[in-house]
């Protein structure tokens, strides 16, 4: 009975007893005449002996039909005439970014049209830093050949973009650059990291530690004094704007290529190494790193986390592009296609569900974060299978057949070789050391695990 | 941190200093005995250990080379310890106590105090900023374990121009309202730097800075943001000509581009098996040798002598080791020499002779194989390269002769005729290799006391000759036994296969899936008398044929691969092997699996 205390209070005035029985139409009608017939199912388990066998049969067939769909490339940019070196995508506009050439020139690409708004030839080299204004209309490019800096603006006025607003020789030659989240700051790295104040012409600070320069300074988007900074010297450097001095140095076995701040996580961030591995740290942690992403088959060039701070990108010299869930050490899918060359550098759009890569086949190319995602508006059935699916896969995860089909990925053959050599050497280093341990004792060949052994020392 | 513990620095004076340090400047100018003071009266409030700072002390002129002298007060100075070490035991002993009480003493010196300021300082700072970020910690595990991100854009993204089109139209617009409602803005809009350029920075202190470190290069990008960029460009000597940079790039990049391509092929190249193809290059590759050499022939005899000296010493090579084949590469190349000298022609055709003589198949006639070998001792005799000393040629000549007469039958036949067999059993034994000889021979052994067989009594009987008649018989008997032998052998190796084969078909029988007969017996069976029986092709619709499968021992006529396809079998490969990572055990996974 539905509303027993309401019965009860009509009883007292009727003597005849109400039985309410309450059906929702939706369960049992069609919507429209084309629809297929809904059936009436008794959940009672007893008469569904065989449900578990049927679950399970589902999360392989959801698994192979996400193998089916995955289908991450959604386009090429179009020629460039040249290398691509960076990218930058809008702060504020989900459509917009920046590409930058070895010939010196900057693109500004629609990326849902894939065209190109217009390009500038803005500097007399390789375009080494592109960043934006958070604010203003703005954008800066720097290059280490003519060791200027230029600042752009993209208003509404196309006068402006023949030239630039304004522009800085610099005494060094600029590596990359970075803008602060919200004040009028931005780091040049070169031979040391510069603070400079785009009001100023004098940098407003200066850090260095050790001889060689500074590859790529990036602040940390939440604790805006912090910067992050790797160098040639195979260091990774933590800077305060307000200290002096570096705050800590982790010297490591290669050298870093870039670094990324988790946008979430505000004391996380994450290098592409020369050894082929990505590693993520934690800043309050630094004696070792707090992940090692082991994957690709050449060096990592560049590095980018997703807005939501779970996933990771790279970009790799091998021709490939990985995605990596944070803190899992194997990546979650990789991405190839037959014409794209080494890839420098990957960047998440800014609702995490694409990624746009630069690379050296004078491309820039657009992918799906998650491969198998289908784009455009669903249908609530529509998401409801999905969900469904997602909800087996994630259920059926740990059962071989299931996870053998979600892992499974084609390679080309030289990526599949390195993969089995690397594997080879793996196992060939870890049983001599098992060897080793056995023969020598425990105590003299202790076990050593894979995060402590990528940093040589931390200078404090 | 660690080096905080180690150095003897007053922990409470150092953290004053790096608070100082990293606070206002307005502390630093407090004065030193009030600062002394205060942290006298801090140590004797909060009972802190005041170990003194260590200092540097100029060099005394007094020898202290182990610290001695300020050790142990006026008893152990130097002189006195050596004056009583010229005593007994007991002196000997202070002695000893004495240096190593020093060498406990002896220490490193420190680090300058401005260094470890520094990094005390340093690790001040990165303690402040780490607890900075430790207070996201809270935040942070929220958002990971939650099971949604919020990541909202920034609300002040204004909506953008699709294309240049548009710009243009929208720019067009925007400069009229901006004309129409204040021209003089307008105007220097145009011209002007916006708001975030940097202004030319002509203030006092700039002119001041200026004047004093005459820093031009500082003024010019202080002043670029107005100038004329040409004749900045020409100032600044770090910055090349745009075009020859660009250019030199480009060739850099053509250059790299081309290697790549040339090693890509090379690659590939040497990837093909194929032998037309591979013929077709050596052909090519002999071509534009012979051509390279004709060419220097004429415009580099040097070379073109160090190329035909190479050749020779190959030659030499050659002539040393065993080849002496027509086409090898070394013959090619000989070939080639060959064009431009008589000499080594006639070297050509003499080693495809000796090569001929070498490979020449060796049938019965042992004089055309000894007169082989000899003109090959002849030919080898006149090279240059091949001197044996005469002592060794001679011991290699003996040889060959006892050789030679021992050679007057071919060499299979040799050792039936030192154990004195007929002409019937030797040719048989001919045929067969040295191992079959050797077995043979003990077989005979055994059937030397073996009683004879009728049939090789018959032909004995025949004969006539009784020497001759046994030494048939056994022969025949021999030959008889093995025949038997072999046919024994036969038989069972017959059986044996037969037997493998049997129980590989019975394996295969009973490992392939059986039919599904859904046929009920009975039916259309009992009504009656008079009523037709099932057809036999309406029957075979009931039976589910069970999928033929290949099987791994198919291809293996030896082997037996048993493919054990129990239920368990079938199924193993869909279990979890282990308890995956976040269950403690099975029941927690099989629990949240049936959830």
């Amino acid at each position: 009975c539905l509303f027993p205390v309401l019965i009860d209070q009509l009883n007292t005035h009727w003597p005849m007893k109400v039985k309410l029985l309450l059906r929702n139409p939706q369960d049992y009608l069609r919507e429209t005449a084309d629809d297929i017939h809904k059936l009436a199912r008794n959940p009672a388990p007893e008469l569904h002996p065989m449900s578990a066998e049927t679950e399970y049969v589902r999360a392989l067939n959801a698994a192979k039909l996400e193998r089916m769909f995955a289908k991450p490339f959604l386009g090429c940019f179009g020629d460039q005439g040249d290398q691509l070196s960076r990218v930058c995508m809008h702060p504020r506009a989900l459509s917009l970014c920046l590409s930058g050439c070895v010939d010196g020139r900057v693109a500004f690409w629609n990326i849902p049209r894939r065209s190109r708004v217009l390009q500038l030839d803005a500097h007399s080299g390789c375009v080494q830093g592109l960043c934006w204004h958070p604010e203003q209309d703005l954008f800066y490019s720097c290059c280490d050949t003519d060791r200027t800096l230029k600042a752009w603006r993209v208003g509404d006025d196309l006068t402006e973009f023949s030239r630039p607003v304004s522009q800085r020789h610099l005494d060094f030659a600029p590596l990359n650059l970075d803008h602060h989240v919200s004040k009028d700051l931005f780091a040049l790295s070169g031979d040391a990291v510069y603070l400079y104040d785009s009001r100023r012409s004098d940098p407003v600070g200066q850090w260095k530690w050790g001889s060689d320069s500074v590859l790529q300074a990036r602040f940390n988007p939440t604790e805006w004094h912090l910067l992050a900074a790797v160098t040639k010297d195979n260091a990774l450097l933590l800077i305060d704007t307000r200290q002096r001095e570096p705050l800590r140095r982790i010297r490591c076995e290669f050298r870093q290529n870039a670094l990324c701040w988790n946008p979430q996580e505000p004391f996380v961030l994450a290098t592409a190494s020369d050894d082929y591995n990505l590693y993520s740290w934690d800043a309050r942690r630094l004696a070792s790193p707090a992940c090692v992403y082991r994957g690709h088959t050449n060096a990592a060039m560049d590095v980018d986390f997703a807005p939501t701070g779970r996933e990771l990108v790279s970009a790799s010299y091998d021709c490939t592009v990985r995605l990596w869930e944070s803190g899992r050490s194997q990546s979650r899918d990789v991405y190839h296609t037959k014409r794209m060359y080494r890839v420098f550098a990957a960047r998440y759009s800014l609702d995490a569900r694409f990624i746009v890569t630069a690379s050296a086949d004078f491309n820039l190319r657009l992918w799906k974060a998650r491969a198998s995602e289908k784009l455009g508006a669903l249908t609530p059935r529509e998401r409801a299978a999905v969900n469904t699916a997602e909800a087996l896969k994630q259920k059926y995860a740990h059962h071989p057949q299931v996870r053998r089909i979600v892992q499974h990925r084609h390679l080309p053959k030289r990526l599949y070789q390195a993969q089995l050599e690397m594997k080879a050497i793996r196992g060939k280093q870890r049983r001599k050391e098992v060897n080793r341990r056995e023969h020598r004792g425990e105590d003299k060949e202790p076990f050593v695990p894979e995060r402590d052994r990528h940093v040589r020392g931390v200078d404090e | 941190m660690k080096n905080r513990e180690d150095s003897d620095d007053d922990p409470l004076e150092e953290e004053a200093e790096a608070t100082m340090s990293a606070g206002e400047e307005a502390s630093a100018d407090v004065p030193e005995e009030d600062h002394a003071a205060l942290l006298s009266g801090l140590r004797r409030t909060l009972k802190v250990d005041g170990r003194r700072r260590s200092e540097r002390r100029p060099p005394s002129s007094a020898m202290d080379v182990h610290g001695l002298r300020s050790a142990g007060g006026a008893a152990s100075s130097m002189r006195q310890i050596l004056a009583t070490a010229l005593g007994g035991q007991a002196a000997k002993r202070a002695v000893g106590q004495e240096l190593r009480a020093a060498k406990r003493r002896h220490r490193v010196l420190e680090a300058p105090a401005k260094l470890t300021e520094a990094k005390s300082q340093r690790i001040a700072a990165y303690e402040r900023a780490n607890k900075d970020l430790g207070r996201w910690y809270g935040y942070v595990e929220r958002n990971r374990l939650s099971e949604e991100v919020s990541f909202p854009l920034p609300a002040t993204g204004a909506p953008r121009p699709q294309s240049v089109s548009d710009y243009r139209q929208r720019a067009r617009v925007d400069i009229a309202v901006a004309m129409s409602a204040d021209p003089d803005s307008a105007k220097g809009e145009s011209g002007a730097a916006p708001t975030t350029s940097a202004p030319v920075v002509d203030d006092l202190e700039s002119r001041l800075y200026r004047r004093l470190y005459n820093q031009t290069a500082i003024a010019e990008a202080a002043g670029l943001a107005a100038g004329n960029p040409q004749q900045q460009q020409q100032k600044n000597p770090n910055q090349l000509d745009g075009a020859k940079v660009r250019e030199r790039l480009a060739s850099n990049r053509r250059l790299i581009a081309r290697r790549h391509f040339l090693e890509e092929k090379l690659k590939r190249q040497s990837r093909i098996k194929s032998k037309s193809y591979r013929k077709h290059a050596r052909r090519a590759k002999l071509k534009q040798e012979e051509a390279e050499l004709t060419a220097l022939k004429d415009s580099d005899p040097a070379a073109f002598a160090e190329r035909m000296a190479a050749l020779e010493r190959a030659r030499a090579d050659e002539r040393i080791s065993q080849r002496h084949r027509g086409g090898s590469k070394f013959a090619r190349q000989q070939k080639l020499r060959a064009k431009f000298d008589d000499a080594a022609r006639q070297a050509v055709q003499d080693m495809i002779q000796r090569g001929k003589e070498l490979t020449e198949k060796t049938d019965g006639d042992a004089n055309g194989d000894s007169s082989g070998e000899d003109s090959d001792a002849k030919s080898s005799g006149d090279e240059a390269a091949v001197q044996l000393p005469e002592d060794l040629v001679d011991d290699w000549n003996d040889g060959t002769a006892e050789e030679d007469k021992d050679e007057t039958v071919p060499a299979s036949l040799r050792p039936a005729r030192s154990t004195g067999l007929s002409a019937a059993s030797s040719t048989l034994a001919s045929s067969a290799g040295q191992k079959r000889q050797q077995q043979q021979r003990s077989l005979e052994l055994d059937l030397s006391h073996m009683p004879s067989l009728p049939t090789v009594d018959a032909a004995g009987d025949e004969d006539g000759d009784a020497l001759e008649a046994a030494s048939s018989r056994r022969s025949l008997a021999r030959l008889r036994t093995d025949e038997l032998l072999a046919e024994e052998v036969a038989e069972t190796e017959a059986d044996a296969k037969a037997d493998f084969e049997r129980e590989k078909a019975a394996v295969a029988d009973e490992e392939q899936p059986k039919d599904v007969d859904l046929f009920l017996p009975g039916w259309n069976t009992w009504t009656g008398p008079g009523t037709r029986p099932v057809s036999e092709e309406r029957r075979q619709k009931f039976v589910i044929k069970a999928p033929r499968r290949k099987r791994r021992d198919a291809a293996h006529g030896h082997v037996i691969i048993r493919e054990r396809l129990g239920a368990g079998q079938a199924l193993r490969r869909h279990l979890v092997k282990g308890v995956p990572f976040p269950y403690a055990n099975a029941e927690q996974f099989e629990g949240a699996m049936r959830a």
